[in-house]
């Protein structure tokens, strides 16, 4: 009986402390500040894509509407050939990335192995990087649609 | 990280909040207005000038709340 208690005493205790998950925050700047700067960056898009839209969807001009195709040509002959890609496409996808950022934490559940991915409603934000992939897939899908020749 | 504390934001404008934020958007209103004449001198019509204008300060909008976004006087 005595070896059985001095058995007993000499077991080593299970151990009971529950790691904290490890969470990665990768809201890396404020998410009102994100979408302040998302807004500015698909301003310009936005004010080429309603252009091209009045243009060739309502045939509306007045020699307004048709200058800003005058103007990115004119970019594009020019050694800024880059300020058209970089406004209409780079900005877009920096806004993309802020906004992301913003929105999304990741969390580590050592004890279960799970990684988790939350989301925070933020209807801004949200907005604004739908309105962003929107533009940049647009244009990407152009660039590819002009570029595609069947042989 | 440094902070500059040169911007303040209200809705998705960026205004001055010290001498460094004041030099910035004195320099961005004067450039604009030059952009104007500048561009205005070159263009054929009014509605050239306009659309020309309009681009360009758009930009200048960019970079200048890029600057703010930097900047911004955080608590």
């Amino acid at each position: 009986m005595e070896d059985f208690e001095t058995k007993l005493e000499n077991m080593t205790k299970p151990d009971r402390e529950v790691k904290p998950p490890i969470e990665v925050k990768l809201a890396i700047v404020n998410a009102q500040r994100s979408a302040v700067l998302g807004v500015w960056f698909t301003l310009i898009p936005c004010y080429f894509l309603f252009c091209a839209f009045m243009f060739y969807f309502f045939h509306l001009d007045y020699g307004v509407f048709g200058s800003i195709f005058a103007l990115f040509s004119m970019l594009e002959k020019n050694t800024m050939w880059l300020v058209g890609p970089v406004i209409l496409v780079g900005l877009p996808l920096i806004s993309i990335i802020l906004n992301a950022l913003a929105i999304t934490h990741f969390s580590f559940d050592r004890a279960n192995r799970m990684l988790r991915l939350n989301i925070k409603l933020r209807w801004f934000n949200i907005i604004i990087l739908l309105l962003s992939i929107a533009i940049v897939s647009l244009f990407i899908g152009y660039a590819f649609a002009l570029n595609i020749q069947v042989k | 990280m440094m902070h500059f504390n040169w911007f303040t934001r209200k809705g998705i404008v960026y205004w001055p909040a010290s001498i460094g934020g004041w030099i910035i958007f004195i320099m961005a209103a004067v450039y604009v207005v030059y952009l104007f004449i500048d561009i205005d001198k070159r263009s054929h019509s009014g509605s050239d000038t306009l659309i020309n204008w309009v681009f360009n300060c758009l930009i200048v909008g960019v970079v200048y709340s890029v600057i703010g976004f930097l900047t911004e006087k955080r608590n």
